[in-house]
This record gives C-alpha cells, structure tokens and sequence, in this order.
C-alpha cells in the first residue's frame, strides 16, 4: 500500500463511499419504520380492546358502555395517523422508541432486558457458524473420493430443508430427554446455550457452505487454478487455500449480511423452542396482547441491527478486495500523479 | 482489460454435460412432479388414503405406531397419521398463497425498477425492497398478524410479502440482463413500445430462472409458516396443520416422541421434495 501513487487519494474515497453507505443504510432504516408503522397502525382499534382485555373476552355489551375515544386519547392514539406517525418519528431521532401501550414501560428498557440474551445467542452460533461452514465447503471440494465430497455438498442443503424448531425439538429429545446431557430450556448458565447455539449454529453453516460449494467449484474450474496452477506444480491442496478460497469468500462475505438477518428471525424461533428470556419471548408476547409500540421497536431495532452489520459487510469487501479499489476515476487521477 | 479478453479466449469451453446424466435428470424431475401431483390430489381428496377420523377419538392415548395407527396416536388417542394427511391440505395450500402473493408482488416491483435500471423509481423500490428485507421474515408476519389477527391465510401472505423481496430481485436482474438480448434490442428497434417489449419479449424468456426459484421458495415458505403456526399464530389448535402438530407433540416428548416427531418428518420430505426440484429444473436449464 506505501508508496503506491493511488495510496494518498484512498482515504478520501473510502471516506466518501462510507459517507454514501450510511446515508443510504439511514435511508432504509427509515423506510423499514415507516412501512412496519403504517402496517400496525392503519387499523388501531384493537390496540384499545387489547388493553381493557383480550379482543375475545369482550363482548359487544360492555363495548358500548366503555368510552373507547377516552381510551383512545389516553394513550395517544386518537390523534391522526400523521401526527402520530411525526410523533413516532421525531422520538426515533432522539432514540425513544415510545412506552408500551400495556405496561407502559419504555420500550427502550424492555429491549435493554433482553437484548443481551439474543445478541449472544447470535453472535456466539455467528462465531461457530462461519469456520463450520469453510470446514463443510472444502470437504465437499477437496477429497479425492467422491462418495465424500456429494456427502458432504448433500449435507447443507439436506439440513437447511429442516424446519429448525423441529430440528430443536429432536435436540431436546436426544441430548436432554434422553441422553441427559443438557438442560432442554432456561435461559441460564452456559449449558443452557449449549443446545440453541448448535442448532443455529448448525443452520448458518449449512447457508454458509451452500454459497461456498458453489464459488469454489467456480473457482476451481477458472484457469488461474485448473491450468496455471498445476502447471506451475502447485498440488490440490495448495491451489484450493492458496488460490481459491480467497477468491471464493467474496460471494460468501456478499451473502453473510442477507444471512444475518435470517439466523436473527431463527434466533426468536429458537428462544422459544428452548423457553429462553429473549426478543422472541417479548415478540411474541406483545403480538399476542397487540402491543403495537413494542412490536414496532423490536422491528425497527432488529431492522437497524441487520443494515448495520451490512454497511460493515460492504466496507470490509471494499477493504479486502483490491480490485474494487480500483475506479476509473483514480486510474485516471493516477496518471495526472505520474 | 487485456486480462478478460485473455482469459475470455484461453478459457475452456465447459464439457457438454453427458446425454445420459441429462436424461437421468430430466426422468428425476418427471417422478417428482407426479409425485407432487399425488400430494395435491391427497391435499385435496385426504379421505382416500386414511382409514380413520382426525378429529375422533379413535384408540388409547399415546398408542405406539402399529397397522392400525401406522404413526400412533397422540394425547387423546387421535390416529396421527391421519391427521398428518388431513393436514397437508393447510401446510400445502397456505404455502401456494405464499408464493403467490411473493411472486406477483415481486414481479410488479421487478419489472417496474428493471425498466429504467438506476431512475427514480428503481431507487426508491429498491430502498422499499431493501428495508423489507432487513426485517426477518417471522418478524415481518409477526407484524402483519398483530394487525390483522392470527390464521393460516394471514400467515401466508405475510410470509408472501416478505419473500416479494427476493423475487423482486431476481426478476429486476433478469429484466436488466433480458433488455441487452439481441432480439429485444430488434424488437426496439422496430419500434415496439416499452410495454410490449416487456410483456411480449422480456417476461417469457426469465421464465425459466423465476420458476426454479419458485420452487425453491415454496418450501422456504412451508417451513416459515410452519414456524407461525407453531408459535402459535396460524391455525387454532384444534387443526391438524403440521406446525400446530408439532407444538402440541412437544409437551409429550418424553412419553410419546412420534407425536412431535412424525409431522416435521412430513413437513421435511415436503420441502425437500420441493427443493430437489428447484436443483434440478435449475440443472436442466444449462
């Protein structure tokens, strides 16, 4: 990188590519508020019944003795749907996402309680996922017999076929049921991570792998490594992690941030499969009890988290990959150096 | 530059795939088909395969898998296996919905931001596309079911809108690349109209790629709306539709594993049925 001539000009272009990046990730964030705000709160009578009592333990009787536009005002509902939508948005700047309309707690609380739990969850099967899913993908390249290698690409995309609650449940069934091994739920202790995290982590390395399969195999057919390369005397081994696997994890390194999302939403199905203090406790709580306010910062939280670890997925492709360094514009500012 | 031209002309034409694997392939996908016309017909017709009434109370509870109850009974003595066919009908026909409802909104959005690759309006669909997309799918639903109550069919269109998203960005690729085909430009050039060109030369020729991913997210769309349903967000309990199988077998694990055991079985062969037919329509195509 010293003392090559486009060296001095990258800072400034990576600065503004940064810049453009953030302002676009704003962008969706934003939309992502107001598409889930305009979805929930098109209809909010409900929102009302679910705070006197569920919407079937009411019957019309008392409905028409119970002020409903009271009701309404008391929690800022009946104002219009713009105001309402201003008054959402002004508070998203400021980091308030507003107060549940059941408990009337802070949204921002109940999501600091739980937070913690799920971002671990995720992050700990991220971290197990990623070499899991190089391991299966060279497997599935690398060995000579080739009863191997269809077992091993046949592996992810057998094992992304499986519903993961049900996979969840035969982990139970197995390791603490009968085996005895694991606790099957709770959210406390490390034993307790044990079985959610395999089978997340199980998931994500079966989507990493299907991706790396397939750019591998591209790769591997390239000339650089099936002409040059043996040409040169470089055996399979060296061709495939000296030459192909780099080239190979720009797709997966593409495809890691669509990905986070999905092992998210796992994430909430797997809190409950295993009873875990999590997002997906709350979520499903306040959908159950239509807590619309709660619902819309959990969307908006987990919408920001995921375009977050995107924009960081971009930049890291543009640090890692020298040939997206090199514009047009600094070729020509290149030759104006030289 | 220099570089890609090289490598355009030193590189190896790709062996043509042998004429028997082809043709192993392409009676693979005849069986799987037939073998999907066989579920729709006992989606629809499930008393020609059963013997029992999913919804009597038939044997003892917790009976083991026998000839009688070839998966057993469950915790009041229903015929499991037969509420497993009775319920391929929900599972089956919520994830059609699915994938129509993603597959026309996804067409829309697709076509409309593929016309002009970079204007207005591809921006500002794509932002739409792209914050859709940073919500997970179940969140997503999660959403839609809190405003519009719980249900099969509510769940199935949530999941739908949440997948328009990938659709919507296959076809605007598909669109983009079809616009540089030489006979779409003759077309142009003859003066055929932008709608003409898309409805008469554009959309035929992406068929091909769109319905393997249809395929694909069929059973995507199966699995996610088994998860709704057995959060407890689809169909009401009393139903035989799997996710809710699923759910109920949970609680009785320890005595009686085929209960929760069984139904994923069913919903697993499904999806794999589905996705092995993507794979290969996919294969067939080159």
């Amino acid at each position: 990188m010293t003392g090559s001539p486009s060296s001095a000009s990258l800072p400034a272009r990576l600065a503004r590519d940064v810049a453009t990046k953030l302002a676009h990730a704003v962008a969706v964030v934003f939309a992502a508020y107001s598409a889930t705000f305009f979805l929930l709160f098109v209809l909010p009578g409900d929102a009302v019944l679910a705070r006197i009592g569920t919407t079937d333990a009411i019957g019309s009787n008392d409905l028409a003795q119970l002020d409903l536009d009271a009701l309404r005002s008391e929690v800022g509902l009946a104002d219009s749907l713009w105001s309402q939508y201003l008054h959402g948005v002004t508070g998203l700047l400021r980091g308030d996402l507003g107060r549940s309309l059941i408990t009337e707690q802070p949204v921002t609380t109940l999501l600091g309680e739980v937070l913690p739990n799920t971002v671990t969850l995720g992050a700990v099967s991220l971290a197990f996922s990623v070499p899991l899913g190089f391991l299966l993908a060279v497997l599935a390249v690398n060995p000579r017999s080739k009863a191997v290698r269809s077992f091993a690409s046949m592996v992810p995309s057998a094992y992304v076929s499986l519903p993961v609650f049900w996979v969840g449940i035969l982990f139970v069934y197995l390791f603490s049921i009968t085996l005895g091994w694991f606790p099957s739920s709770g959210s406390r202790g490390a034993a307790s991570l044990v079985l959610p995290v395999t089978v997340l982590s199980l998931l994500g390395a079966a989507q990493f792998a299907q991706v790396l399969i397939s750019s591998l195999r591209t790769e591997l057919g390239t000339t650089y490594a099936a002409v040059t390369a043996p040409a040169k005397g470089a055996g399979r081994f060296h061709t495939l992690y000296r030459h192909c696997l780099r080239n190979a994890s720009f797709p997966f390194l593409a495809v890691f941030g669509l990905r986070v999302g999905q092992l998210l939403g796992g994430a909430v199905v797997i809190e409950m499969v295993f009873s875990r203090v999590g997002l997906g406790r709350l979520m499903v709580d306040s959908v159950k009890a239509v807590d619309l306010t709660v619902v819309l910062g959990i969307v908006v939280v987990l919408a920001a988290v995921y375009v977050a670890i995107n924009v960081l997925v971009d930049i890291g492709y543009v640090l890692l990959d020298p040939r997206l360094r090199r514009h047009p514009a600094s070729a020509t500012r290149k030759e104006a150096d030289a | 530059m220099t570089d890609t031209i090289t490598r355009a002309v030193v590189e190896p034409a790709p062996p043509p795939t042998p004429v028997r694997r082809r043709r192993g392939r392409v009676r693979e996908l005849h069986v799987l088909l037939a073998l999907v016309v066989v579920l729709v017909v006992v989606a629809v017709f499930p008393g020609l395969v059963t013997w029992h009434d999913p919804y009597e109370l038939d044997g003892l509870p917790f009976t083991a898998p026998n000839g009688d109850f070839p998966f057993g009974t469950d915790e009041i003595g229903r015929d499991l296996y037969s509420r497993v066919v009775h319920g391929l009908r929900v599972s089956l026909f919520s994830a059609v919905l699915a994938v129509v409802v993603a597959l026309a909104g996804g067409a829309v959005i697709g076509v409309l931001s593929g016309l002009r690759p970079g204007g207005l309006l591809d921006r500002a669909l794509g932002i739409l596309t792209e914050a859709v997309m940073a919500i997970p799918g179940v969140l997503l639903a999660l959403a839609v079911i809190t405003t519009y109550g719980r249900g099969a069919f509510v769940a199935a269109v949530a999941i739908g809108i949440g997948e328009a998203t990938g659709f919507a960005r296959l076809i605007r690729g598909c669109v983009i690349q079809a616009g540089t085909l030489t006979y779409v430009e003759a077309a142009r050039t003859c003066g055929a109209g932008p709608l003409r060109v898309v409805f008469r030369h554009v959309v035929p020729s992406i068929h091909h790629p769109v319905l393997s991913y249809t395929a694909l997210h069929f059973g995507l769309a199966m699995l996610a709306i088994g998860s709704l349903s057995y959060l407890g967000f689809g169909e009401a309990p009393p139903s035989a539709e799997w996710g809710v199988l699923i759910a109920g077998g949970q609680k009785y694990l320890a005595h009686a594993w085929w209960v929760a055991v069984v139904p994923g079985l069913a919903l697993t062969a499904v999806v794999v049925l589905f996705s092995r037919i993507a794979y290969l329509s996919q294969k067939d195509n080159r």
